[in-house]
C-alpha cells in the first residue's frame, strides 16, 4: 500500500511532522517493501490554503492514505474528495510511523482533528 | 471637510478623539471604518435604522457544466479553489474576489455566487449625527471590501468624520482615502512614535495633509515632539494622561461630555483644519 507522511526530512529516519499542511516534506512509502520517496512541501509557506494545496499535491501522489500529526478543516475536506484515507496521531520517525500505520495503531478520522490556522504557529 | 481620524495601535484613543470632535461640531457625518472592532456606537449612541449586507462574489462548481478547470485552481494564489479528480472544491472564506477563475475556466463551470463578509448599519447617533459603521462577519477576512461599502454609504459633499482601523496597513489605507486631512493619534512612548512614522509615511504616499494629536500626554517623554518638529507635522493637540478622563472614556464618554472646555477646543480645532 501506498502511503504518505508528513515529515521534518526527506529520510525514513526523519522525524514525523505533526502538521500536515505546513510539514516540511512528504515521504511516500511502499509499506511492503519501505521503499521510500519524498517531496518537499511547496505550500510550506503559503499565506494561505497550504493544507488545501498540500492536500491536492498529495492526491496527485495516487497514495491511499496520508500519515500525519493532525489535519486541519479544509486539507481535510480536499483528502476526503479525493478518497485519502487520513490517519492521525503520528510520532517518531516517519519509519516507526509507518509501522505503526500497518500495526493498526493509528487513528482514522474523516474530519478536521485541528482548527484553521493550527499549523501556522505564533498563537493564531 | 472629510477629516479621517487615524492612529498606530488599538486603545490610542483613536475612537475617543473621532468621536469627541464628531459631536463637538455636530450635525454631521460619522464612519466607523475600523470594521473588525467598531466601538464609535459606545460613545454616539445611535439607533439602527437600516443595516445593509456586504457581500463578495465568489465561484461555485457545476459539476454539470463542464469539466474541472485546473488552471483556475492553479492561478489562484489564495489557495480557494482546488481540483481533486472529477471535482473542484471551492474554500469561499479564502477567496479575495479577484474573478481570475472567471476568466480562465470555460463558460459555465464556475457559477458566480454572493458570500456575505459584513453588514454595513446606519442609524442617527447623539446630536442628530448620522451614524454609519462597518461591521466585517466573524472569520472573514474581507476587512476592505467591508470598509469600501461603509464609504459608499456617505453622502458627498458633507462634514464628515472617519473613524479609521489601527495601524498603516491596507485596512487603514482604504479608509484614510479620499480624506481631505488626517488626525493621526498617538502617546508620548517610543511605541507611540514608531508607530506615527508609519502613519505618516501612508499619508505621504497618499499626500494627504495630516497632524497630530498626542494621547495620555504629560508622561515626559518628548520624542514625539522632537520627532514632529523634524517632520515639520502639527502638533494640534494633546490630551492628557488624566484618570479621570479614562474612566469617563471607559464609560462611554467623550471629551465634551467631561468638559464644555474641550467642547470649545475642538469646535476651534476643527476650524483650523478647515482653514488650511
Amino acid at each position: 500500500m501506498k502511503v504518505v507522511v508528513s515529515s521534518t526530512g526527506p529520510e525514513l529516519s526523519s522525524a514525523t511532522d505533526p502538521r500536515f499542511g505546513r510539514c516540511s516534506y512528504f515521504v511516500v512509502v511502499e509499506t511492503e517493501s519501505m521503499e521510500a520517496k519524498s517531496y518537499s512541501n511547496e505550500s510550506r509557506t503559503a499565506m494561505g490554503g497550504a493544507g488545501i494545496q498540500a492536500g491536492q499535491f498529495v492526491a496527485s501522489l495516487g497514495v491511499q492514505a496520508v500519515i500525519t500529526g493532525n489535519v486541519g478543516p479544509n486539507a481535510a475536506r480536499v483528502l476526503s474528495a479525493a478518497g485519502v484515507k487520513v490517519y492521525t496521531g503520528a510520532a517518531g520517525t516517519v519509519q516507526e510511523a509507518v509501522k505503526n500505520f500497518s500495526a493498526g495503531q493509528l487513528n482514522q478520522t474523516a474530519t478536521a482533528t485541528v482548527s484553521a490556522h493550527a499549523g501556522m504557529g505564533g498563537g493564531r | 471637510m472629510i477629516l479621517a481620524v487615524a492612529g498606530g495601535k488599538g486603545g490610542i484613543g483613536k475612537t475617543l478623539v473621532a468621536t469627541s470632535l464628531a459631536l463637538a461640531n455636530a450635525p454631521l457625518q460619522f464612519l466607523d471604518c475600523d470594521v473588525e472592532e467598531p466601538n464609535g456606537h459606545f460613545f454616539l449612541r445611535p439607533r439602527i435604522r437600516k443595516a445593509s449586507g456586504v457581500s463578495i462574489t465568489v465561484p461555485r462548481f457545476r459539476k454539470w457544466k463542464g469539466e474541472v478547470c485546473p488552471e483556475a485552481a492553479e492561478i489562484c494564489r489564495y489557495g480557494a479553489l482546488a481540483v481533486v479528480g472529477e471535482e473542484m472544491l471551492v474554500f469561499p472564506e479564502l477567496c479575495v474576489a479577484c474573478g481570475g477563475c472567471f476568466l480562465l475556466c470555460p463558460a459555465g463551470t464556475l457559477e458566480p455566487v454572493d458570500y456575505p463578509v459584513g453588514v454595513v448599519k446606519e442609524s442617527v447617533g447623539r446630536s442628530g449625527i448620522e451614524f454609519i459603521a462597518g461591521e466585517l462577519k466573524v472569520g472573514s477576512q474581507r476587512t476592505t471590501e467591508v470598509i469600501r461599502a461603509a464609504k459608499d454609504r456617505l453622502e458627498r459633499g458633507r462634514d464628515t468624520v472617519v473613524d479609521c482601523p489601527p495601524g498603516s496597513g491596507r485596512p487603514v489605507l482604504e479608509a484614510i482615502r479620499g480624506s481631505d486631512f488626517c488626525l493621526l493619534v498617538t502617546e508620548p512612548t517610543p511605541f507611540g512614535l514608531h508607530d506615527l512614522r508609519g502613519n505618516k509615511k501612508l499619508l505621504d504616499i497618499l499626500q494627504i495633509p495630516g497632524g497630530v494629536v498626542i494621547n495620555r500626554s504629560g508622561t515626559g517623554y518628548d520624542g514625539i515632539h522632537r520627532w514632529c518638529r523634524e517632520e515639520n507635522l502639527p502638533v494640534l493637540a494633546e490630551i492628557p494622561f488624566d484618570r479621570e478622563l479614562a474612566s469617563a472614556a471607559a464609560r462611554g464618554r467623550t471629551l465634551p461630555d467631561v468638559s464644555p472646555d474641550w467642547n470649545r477646543k475642538l469646535k476651534d480645532l476643527w476650524e483650523r483644519i478647515k482653514k488650511r
